[in-house]
């Protein structure tokens, strides 16, 4: 365990390759949407009682997930979720999530 | 003929983001080798996700079993709610979608030459590697609870052979036994697991077994989603369950599976099943290769999920701390995917984007009742996973029947989505 550690740190064979990205951007639109994929399913088709995320426009999904950020919605879990998100990520969701069909 | 490209079509629309109009791979210029150690949550869909996003790259997925058992829903086999088959899970979809899944035991990782040397003697080299390994128990840190007595007391805290001896278990239990659960201090794998395991054993004792006892004996003084446990207790078992905290004497320190007793060192107990949750830390793959430093579990830089000990090695999912994200296979999924966003990213020589994750995990507390915690990360200059403010937390206290109702069966499709997404 040792020897593989100090191999690690002495020769350096990673190299430092992890670039951190400009600070103060978003999140790209495709990975915020995997976090609705994960309930919402495959590009927005649900089975069972979570609903699709499919056949909306950007405004209604925008819409719905403001409603839910700022508790004019009612809901069991999406309120939590949605105040996560920044009025920017909401917007790069929603126009991924309106080609989902 | 030219095939259009983000340049051609940022030409023709203006559009600022092109991602969602343009159809084609996120990553089309990506190339190189990347091998993913575990094909769990995290590293399925890390190479799930790299195969959708960046298809130029070769992608290598390496378990040691051919097929994957959830530890989620595998409290509802032990209900008797679900089987085993219901949350096992073949990698046959993830090979037809282009993953190399290799079953086989890793022995060492090769820094050197960037390659890992597998069990069989054969090297695989990589251009980066992942690793979602899981975890390993401490054995023998409750004195006399070592491998040998798992096959008596199951954990049942890595799914599978375990979930089914415990499911038999209980079974064969006569009416008016005792079932005892042993949940350990933090942090370890799944927090409300223990609790939903219990509510799940009661729901099935309540039905056939209706004189039998569970016994919580914690190696803490308070758990996770620990109101709104209580208070479905109350609601669906009512005297059924007893949740003895380490305050009360509830800290296991020794077992003996010859007398099914265990020693808190104020009493010994003895139950008709027992299951222990033993001390956990980080996989022995990962342990054993010093990528935890000093510690038992890994940490990492949140802007890559590169290893803190190692850059260049991205560790995922259980075997990791990360920040403000719990142990859950759908943290560990939310980490797959961002690490396949960054590892794509830089294959395709650009930068690493700015990373966001969630955990969303419901816990059943019976079929119709259903609790859940949410959050959304993200990370800080130091490369810390943070909890951003004022969001996420739990299913509201004193909600009625049908709010736990609603609960309940988004639980069952949150499961069929999540596995779905990754396997089918």
């Amino acid at each position: 365990m040792t020897r593989i550690l100090s191999i690690l740190l002495l020769t350096g064979a990673f190299a430092a390759t992890s670039t951190a990205p400009v600070s103060g951007e978003d999140a790209p639109a495709e990975l915020l949407a995997q976090g609705c994929v994960l309930c919402h399913g495959t590009e927005g088709r649900s089975s069972g009682d979570i609903p699709a995320l499919t056949g909306h426009s950007a405004e209604e999904i925008t819409n719905a997930m403001l409603d839910f950020r700022e508790d004019r919605r009612e809901n069991t879990i999406m309120g939590r979720l949605a105040k996560g998100l920044t009025d920017s990520e909401i917007d790069a969701l929603a126009t991924l999530i309106a080609q989902w069909e | 003929m030219h095939r259009p490209n983000r340049r051609d079509l940022m030409k023709l629309t203006g559009a600022a983001t092109l991602a969602a109009t343009f159809a084609g791979p996120l990553f089309a210029q990506a190339s190189g080798r990347v091998v993913i150690v575990g094909a769990g949550f995290g590293g399925a869909s890390c190479a799930r996700t790299l195969r959708r996003i960046a298809p130029g790259l070769n992608v290598t997925l390496i378990d040691r079993n051919p097929t994957f058992v959830t530890c989620p829903f595998s409290n509802k086999v032990l209900g008797g709610l679900a089987e085993i088959g219901d949350v096992t899970h073949d990698f046959d979809v993830l090979r037809a979608a282009g993953v190399e899944v290799v079953i086989a035991n890793v022995d060492a990782i090769e820094p050197d030459t960037n390659s890992l040397r597998l069990a069989d003697g054969s090297d695989l080299s990589y251009d980066r590697l992942v690793l979602s390994p899981g975890i390993a128990f401490k054995w023998g840190a409750l004195t006399g609870y070592g491998r040998e007595a798992a096959e008596i007391m199951p954990h049942a805290w890595q799914a599978g052979p375990q979930t089914e001896l415990l499911r038999r278990q209980l079974v064969a239990m006569e009416d008016g036994g005792t079932v005892i659960i042993a949940p350990p201090l933090n942090p370890f794998r799944c927090p409300p697991g223990p609790y939903e395991r219990a509510s799940l054993i009661a729901h099935y004792l309540k039905t056939e077994k209706p004189r039998s006892k569970i016994l919580i004996l914690d190696a803490k003084d308070d758990f996770s989603k620990q109101g709104l446990f209580i208070e479905g207790w109350e609601t669906l078992y009512p005297g059924l369950i007893e949740w003895v905290p380490f305050g009360m004497g509830g800290g296991v320190m020794a077992v003996d599976p010859a007398t099914m007793t265990l020693d808190t060192g104020f009493e010994t107990f003895t139950g008709d099943v027992v299951n222990v949750i033993p001390p956990q830390r980080a996989a022995d793959l990962v342990f054993d290769a010093g990528l935890t430093g000093e510690g038992e579990w890994c940490s990492v830089d949140g802007h890559t999920f590169e290893s803190r000990v190692a850059p260049g090695i991205h560790i995922l999912g259980d075997a990791v701390i990360a920040g403000d994200m719990p142990k859950s296979g759908f943290s560990a999924s939310s980490q797959g995917r961002a690490c396949a966003h960054v590892i794509a990213a830089l294959l395709d020589g650009g930068d690493a984007p700015t990373l966001s994750f969630v955990n969303t995990c419901y816990s059943l507390l019976a079929p119709d009742y259903g609790i859940s915690v949410a959050g959304v990360y993200s990370v800080d200059a130091t490369g810390a996973i943070i909890g951003v403010p004022d969001s996420g937390g739990v299913s509201p206290r004193g909600a009625d029947a049908a709010f736990r109702a609603r609960e309940a069966a988004y639980a069952e499709s949150w499961y069929a989505n999540l596995t779905s997404d990754i396997f089918a």
